[in-house]
């Protein structure tokens, strides 16, 4: 029997998502790049670098700053049998565009019974942590997990970037993929490791709606996505070192949501921390919290906790933005309060 | 015999960041190949090969900041083979 020798190079998160991209592209024709600055400048987080001078303007195109014109065209576009991928540069410019999302590429695909199907990515820059104040630090995962008609994934580490930014390109259905800025590696951010891993060359795709136990554990289950996924895996890190072992989930999918991955961890570890950098109020603290309340209630031995950000917008003053975006000494010290009950 | 030899960053370039090697020690690597990517405040710029050979010194780590002239790393120089 051959065997396949799996081939693996470390990229950062934005050469993770241009490498998908280009393979996808050499693969399928029909697929093709428009935004704000993703031509030659090769998108502002690094999302399309050296992807105009291979593909062409036909193909990797720059738009005018008008968010409702172009992922309006790309919803024709889809109809008529390409496939879209489009870069919201902030997602905090959906309000430009919710008509677009909500009511055309969230709907269309229902309310022609399925004669229509809008086969988009939508590519979108999410969260803070670098001082870019209120309009542009937010993530604002759980609105776009609130409406029913889309499929919304925020990966956190390079090989999940690649997977599933490939498997959300050849989906049929509409999906949101969001990108954490401090996740892309770029030079101009903070350098974190977790923004650079292992990926593997050759093209290959991973579920949209699965979490991923990144950390095993008994003690606790800790819930993150994207940059709290990373500070959760901090977190773990220090307290173990006082004997608390905890588990901790990449959710990877805002929708659908990973019922199954939570419940079953929270069937061990009898005890759950959700946290979100994202607001408080509405938000995916409050949906996890909700569905292991229903459905795993019998399993809790401790009320759950929520981190997120309060309901405040995101303050430019660094000192300010620390203190509302939750990071490992917050999961610690909870931690260490709930193992007690 | 293979012998060492540095790697310098390219003079034009002002302060630069490492932004990703894309080569590991004891990877080869060929001329012209790129080696890493670095960013100044205004450009991304990568960084080719001046000689094939073996990376065995990152002298300058990713998020670390290097100026024009700067050993940035040390390799083996390969036998060329023309």
């Amino acid at each position: 029997m051959e065997t396949i020798k799996e081939k693996r190079k470390k990229l950062t998160g934005s050469k993770a998502m241009i490498q998908a991209l280009d393979q996808e592209m050499s693969r399928d024709e029909n697929i093709f790049v428009m935004g704000e600055d993703v031509g030659k400048y090769g998108g502002i987080f690094g999302s399309t670098t050296g992807l105009y001078d291979k593909f062409g303007s036909d193909r990797i195109m720059d738009t005018p700053i008008s968010e409702t014109g172009f992922i309006g065209a790309a919803v024709g576009a889809a109809a008529e049998g390409l496939r879209p991928v489009v870069e919201l540069m902030f997602v905090d410019f959906h309000g430009v565009v919710m008509d677009q999302i909500y009511n055309h590429i969230a709907k269309i695909p229902y309310m022609s019974g399925g004669n229509i199907k809008l086969p988009i990515v939508i590519l979108t820059a999410v969260g803070g942590g670098y001082s870019d104040a209120a309009q542009h630090s937010q993530t604002l995962y759980a609105s776009f997990g609130h409406l029913p008609g889309l499929k919304v994934v925020a990966p956190t580490f390079p090989n999940d970037i690649k997977g599933m930014l490939i498997a959300a390109i050849r989906d049929d259905n509409p999906v949101i993929f969001m990108f954490h800025k401090t996740l892309q590696g770029l030079g101009w951010m903070d350098q974190i490791d977790a923004s650079l891993g292992p990926v593997l060359e050759e093209a290959y795709t991973i579920p949209l709606d699965k979490a991923k136990i990144v950390r095993e554990g008994k003690d606790v289950t800790i819930v993150g996505v994207q940059m709290m996924t990373v500070q959760a895996l901090k977190a773990a890190e220090k307290l173990a070192e006082q004997g608390i072992d905890a588990e901790v989930i990449d959710l990877r999918s805002i929708k659908p949501i990973d019922k199954e991955t939570i419940l079953k961890s929270v069937e061990k570890t009898n005890r759950l921390v959700v946290v979100d950098e994202d607001y408080y109020s509405y938000g995916i603290t409050a949906e996890i919290s909700a569905i292991v309340a229903s459905e795993g209630f019998k399993d809790l031995k401790a009320p759950i906790v929520r981190l997120a950000i309060p309901d405040i917008p995101i303050p430019y003053s660094r000192v300010l933005e620390k203190y509302v975006i939750p990071d490992s000494k917050n999961i610690i010290d909870s931690v260490k309060k709930l193992v007690k009950l | 015999m293979s012998q060492l030899k540095e790697i310098i960053l390219p003079k034009e370039l002002e302060e630069s960041i490492v932004v990703l090697w894309y080569k590991e020690l004891g990877e080869f690597f060929e001329e012209e190949e790129t080696l890493v990517e670095v960013q100044t405040e205004k450009v991304t710029f990568e960084v080719p090969a001046p000689f094939s050979g073996v990376l065995s010194e990152i002298k300058v780590k990713r998020g670390e900041t290097a100026t024009g002239g700067e050993i940035i790393a040390t390799a083996q120089i390969a036998k060329t083979t023309v």
